[in-house]
Formats: C-alpha cells, structure tokens, sequence
C-alpha cells in the first residue's frame, strides 16, 4: 500500500435526497489510518445509500466524498482505482465460473490484475469451485466471490455491505480472521456494514452509527459504551417492578429482558437510588446492579427499535 | 479511453463465447433464412416470382433476413445493456475505474459486432446456397446485356455494406432506448413499439426519408429490382448517400441521448 498523508476516505456534509425524500442528511465521516471500521444503522438508516455515494452510483445532492484527497464525482474513475466494493448482493453472470467473472472483472480493472485471480480465490476458499458455473453456486460461495472480487485491484479502501451474510459458520470465521489480516498486516482501510454486534466487537475498531440518514454516534466501542450504563434488575415479579419505574421520569427504555430480569436505562441514577426507591414501593427484588452497555444496548438506544424511512 | 474500450470489448467477448445464445442465434438465423430461400428458388424455378438468378434469389431473401435481422438486432441490444442492470453486474462494472461513458461505448460497439456477424454469416450461407440453386451470370434480356454479374455483384456488395451501418444504426438506437430501462423485457417492448412506430410513420412519403426502417429496407428493395432487371427506384448514388448521411444521424443522435443517460443514471437497486 502507497503512504499518503490523506485521510482514505473522508465523508464531508453528504446528502442525498430521492425525490423529497431526504435519505442523507449530513453525513460526515473520517477514516484516516488503516483498521476496520463498522457501519451500523436500521433497515432504511441510510448505509447502503452513503456506500453507493462513495463509489459514484448515486449522485450526491449535496456534499462531497474523498478518497484519498480524490473528489470521487470530479474524478471517478482515479478516484476508483483506490476502492474495492462488496455489495450485499453478490451480481455475476451466471453462464460463466467464478474464475470467468473475475477475469471480465480484471479486463475492466486493468488486463494485469489477471494474474491475481487464481490467488484471491484461494485467499476465499474457491480454488476448486472457482472454475464451476456461477449458476450453481450457493449464496455464500457467492459471497466468497464477491470479497474476492473486491480485492481484485488491490484496494486500499473496501467497503462491504454485510459481506457475512449467507455465509456458513465456518465461512463467517474465515472472514473474520481475514479482514483483520487485510486491515494491519496490508494496510487497508476496510468499512463495513454489518447487523451482526457480535461481529462488529470482535473486529471492529471504530463504529460509526447512522439513524434517519444522519451520523448519531461514532467512536471506539469503550467510547460508545462509557458514555451510558444501565441497570439490571433481578426479581420475581417484573411486572409490578415495570409499573413503579414507569412513574419516574429519570428512567427510560424499561424492557423485559428475561423471566425474571428488567433492564433500564438511568442517566445520573445511581443503583443504589433505583434499589431504595423500589424497597420504598414494596417491590420485592433479589438484585440490583449497574452493567456497562454493550454495543447491542448503544445501538438501541440511539436507533430505538422503530426503522428508518428513506434508504 | 481507447485501451479501456478495448479491455471492455475484449471482456464482451469472453462473456459471448461462455454464451449458449452465441451458437442457437445463428443457428436459427441461418435455418430460417435457408427455409425462406428454399420457398423462393422453388417459386422462381416455376416462374412464379421473380427471375431464376442466383443474384435475384440472394436479394429477394436478403429482404426477409433484414427484417429478422433487425428483430434480432432489437432483442440482443435490448438484453446486451439491460441485462447488465437485471443481473445487477453494472455495479460491478461502474465501481471499477472505468468510465460510464467507456462502458456503454463499448457495450454499444460489441453489439455491432454481435449484430454484424449474424448478418455476415447469414449472407455468407445463403450466397452459398443461392450459387448451388442459380448461377451468378450477367442479367440478360433475349440478347441484350442489361447488367453484368460484375456490377450485380458491386451493387449486391453496396447493399450488405448499406444494410451493415443501417443494423448499427438499429442497435445503437436500441441501446439509447434499453439504457432507460433496468429489464430486458421492457427494453425489448419499449425498442418493438418504436419499431413499429417507424412502420406507421413510413407511411407517410414526408417522413419517409428520415426514417430507420427505410435505410434498411430501401437498399435491399433497389437491389431486388436491379436484379430483376426493372427500372431503379433511385440511383445508386443518391440511395448511398441518403443512407450513410441517414444512419450516420440517427447513430450520432441516439448515441448521444444513451450517453447522457448512462452518465445521469443512478443505481438504487
């Protein structure tokens, strides 16, 4: 990978609006050094829309998009030699293998990115399938393809749209293992978007979280999750316990989150206060502890459980 | 640009030879085109139709072939473009650092080639099968020369020239028409419609000359009744001329259109 003292891919006021339909709002994002990235939002928050103003299918309605100091719509096609793209469907031609797709990839890339191919399906665990019709392919070996032929032109920056999905347990861990591999020992920067947690903790470094087309949080995982805790509450009836918290005002997103558990969410309320006031109300409780957020409980709390409109 | 378009076509290609399409088209093409010639030498040896002259049979069935040619020419363009935003694989192709404007060039340049290859290889067959029917000799009336089988074979040579740029320029105006349309299905009804269209609009002598259907069919009509020996509808030079300055405009101005589009298209699939 070239050094550059640009940030790879720099975000700056992004909007998109769809006849009136506002899809991006401001979007501003910053990815200066290599790592893996996490993009995370609701069904029809606004991800896909801002993957596809990066790579230039969409027309931004306002704004701008760099990649590496390269104005993507002044010059695309620079600006493309940098990214490589995964996209939550995989597209090939069916009537021809893996192997075939990839080649009519590379002639659009560069005829020299060829001599890559054999080596990135093996990278994806296609060597021997990489010559049978894409026809008759699962999802996943689909998938497998599509990672592979977003590494084709050596990117510096992938972006991948749920590049999980579809993918057997084992298919899954071998793409865990890979994108760190890609991210520290090759210096790329990859974004991705994911509705996995569990993926995005393990292997993301910065998560960045978009609701109704707009950024609301974007920082490390500990930076996320110190900024709220919550409180859990053990007992036997969960019911009356829901109906006292209920009258005050300093406590939100009550939920059920077990037989006999009860999660809430108590900016400056200590557990202690929430244990007095609930012997104060008769409750009958076993436990009262104070937990730090998971990225599950940060993503709820700032996306609620409502979708999003406009993607 | 012109390397791009280069490694554009030459990935065209690959996808055309991997094609089952590649050897049914031409099968069919060239199966019906023998039919229609076999129906003909039939009528000409009765003296039903015609003349029996391997010129006259060779033309008389190019005048069907064009027509099933172009049929042709509106579904391969249709699907050559839209399929690419059916299959989805134009995302793949748009996010590489090639140029929107490149890629559809290519694209529009492959189907030319597609189209003429069809059209080369059918002629080739039936000159072939025309030659084992009627000879190629001089178009005699009683004893008098009215053309030579050397300026039957210029003039026969002139109109599959003629017919060739007209076909690009159905397919080029095609492309401009499928660009607008993300399944091939629509772009098919969308470029059959338009066809007819034309047919209606021949109709009237006003629009006539700036009709496609007519630099098709006009040069094909003229060689017909060249090789019957009947008066010409037009000179040669007047019908060469209007059909290259003809489709050269309707090439230029459909390119155009499908270009702006191509670059203004957004993805939201």
């Amino acid at each position: 990978m070239s050094k550059s003292t640009e940030p790879i891919l720099a975000i700056e006021g992004l909007r998109k609006e769809f006849r009136r339909i506002m899809a991006l709002k401001k979007i501003d994002v910053c990815l200066e050094k290599p790592g893996v990235y996490a993009f995370l939002g609701p069904n029809g928050a606004g991800k896909t829309t801002t993957f596809k103003c990066v790579c230039a299918l969409l027309k931004p309605s306002g704004g701008r998009v760099l990649i590496d100091g390269i104005d993507v719509r002044s010059d695309t096609k620079k600006a493309m030699t940098r990214v490589g793209v995964q996209f939550d469907e995989p597209a090939f031609y069916p009537y021809l293998s893996g192997s075939e797709n990839l080649h009519v990839f590379a002639k659009w890339i560069d005829p020299g990115c060829v001599g890559r191919i054999s080596g990135m399906l093996e990278l994806v665990g296609l060597g021997r399938a990489g010559k049978k019709r894409v026809a008759e392919y699962s999802w996943g070996m689909k998938q497998r393809l599509g990672l592979a032929s977003s590494l084709l032109s050596d990117p510096k920056l992938i972006l991948m749209d749920e590049p999980t999905s579809g993918l057997d347990p084992a298919g899954i861990a071998d793409v865990r293992s890979l994108l760190p591999k890609l991210a520290y020992e090759e210096g790329r920067t990859i974004l991705l978007s994911s509705h996995r947690m569990d993926e995005v903790e393990q292997i993301c470094d910065r998560v960045i979280i978009i609701h109704q087309g707009g950024i609301v949080a974007d920082g490390t995982l500990a930076e996320l999750s110190s900024e709220a805790r919550i409180i859990e509450i053990h007992c036997t009836r969960p019911v009356n316990i829901i109906e006292a918290l209920r009258r005050r005002t300093d406590v939100s997103r009550i939920k059920q989150t077990g037989a006999q558990k009860i999660q809430l969410s108590a900016p400056g309320v200590s557990s202690s206060d929430i244990n007095r006031y609930l012997v104060g109300e008769n409750c009958d409780i076993d436990q009262v502890i104070e937990k730090q957020e998971t990225l599950e409980d940060v993503f709820f709390r700032l996306t609620g459980s409502a979708g999003a409109d406009g993607e | 640009m012109v390397s791009d378009m280069r490694n554009v076509i030459a990935a065209e290609l690959l996808k055309l030879r991997k094609k089952r399409s590649t050897l049914v088209i031409p099968f069919i093409l060239v199966g019906l085109s023998a039919s229609i010639l076999w129906g003909l030498s039939l009528a000409s040896q009765r003296n039903w139709i015609g003349v029996p002259s391997a010129f006259y049979l060779a033309s008389a069935t190019m005048g069907w072939v064009v027509n099933i040619v172009g049929l042709f020419a509106i579904i391969i363009t249709s699907f050559h473009i839209s399929r690419e935003f059916a299959l989805g694989t134009v995302k793949s192709a748009w996010v590489r650092p090639i140029r929107r404007h490149v890629w559809y060039t290519a694209k529009v340049i492959s189907a030319w080639m597609m189209i003429c290859a069809l059209f080369l290889l059918t002629m080739i067959v039936l000159i072939s099968l025309a030659a084992s029917v009627f000879q190629f000799t001089d178009l005699m009336e009683k004893e008098f020369l009215v053309h030579s089988a050397g300026s039957l074979w210029s003039m026969l040579t002139v109109t599959v020239l003629l017919v060739l740029l007209a076909l690009c320029a159905v397919s080029t105006a095609i492309a401009g028409i499928a660009v607008f349309f993300n399944h091939p299905g629509g772009a098919i009804g969308a470029g059959l419609s338009f066809g007819v269209l034309l047919i209606v609009l021949g109709v009237f002598p006003l629009t006539q000359p700036f009709l496609l259907t007519t630099y098709i069919t006009r040069p094909v009509e003229q060689m017909i009744a060249m090789s019957k020996g009947l008066p010409l509808p037009l000179e040669w030079s007047t019908l060469v001329w209007q059909t290259i300055v003809g489709s050269i405009a309707w090439i230029t101005v459909t390119y155009g259109i499908g270009v702006w589009w191509i670059r203004k298209k957004e993805i939201t699939f």
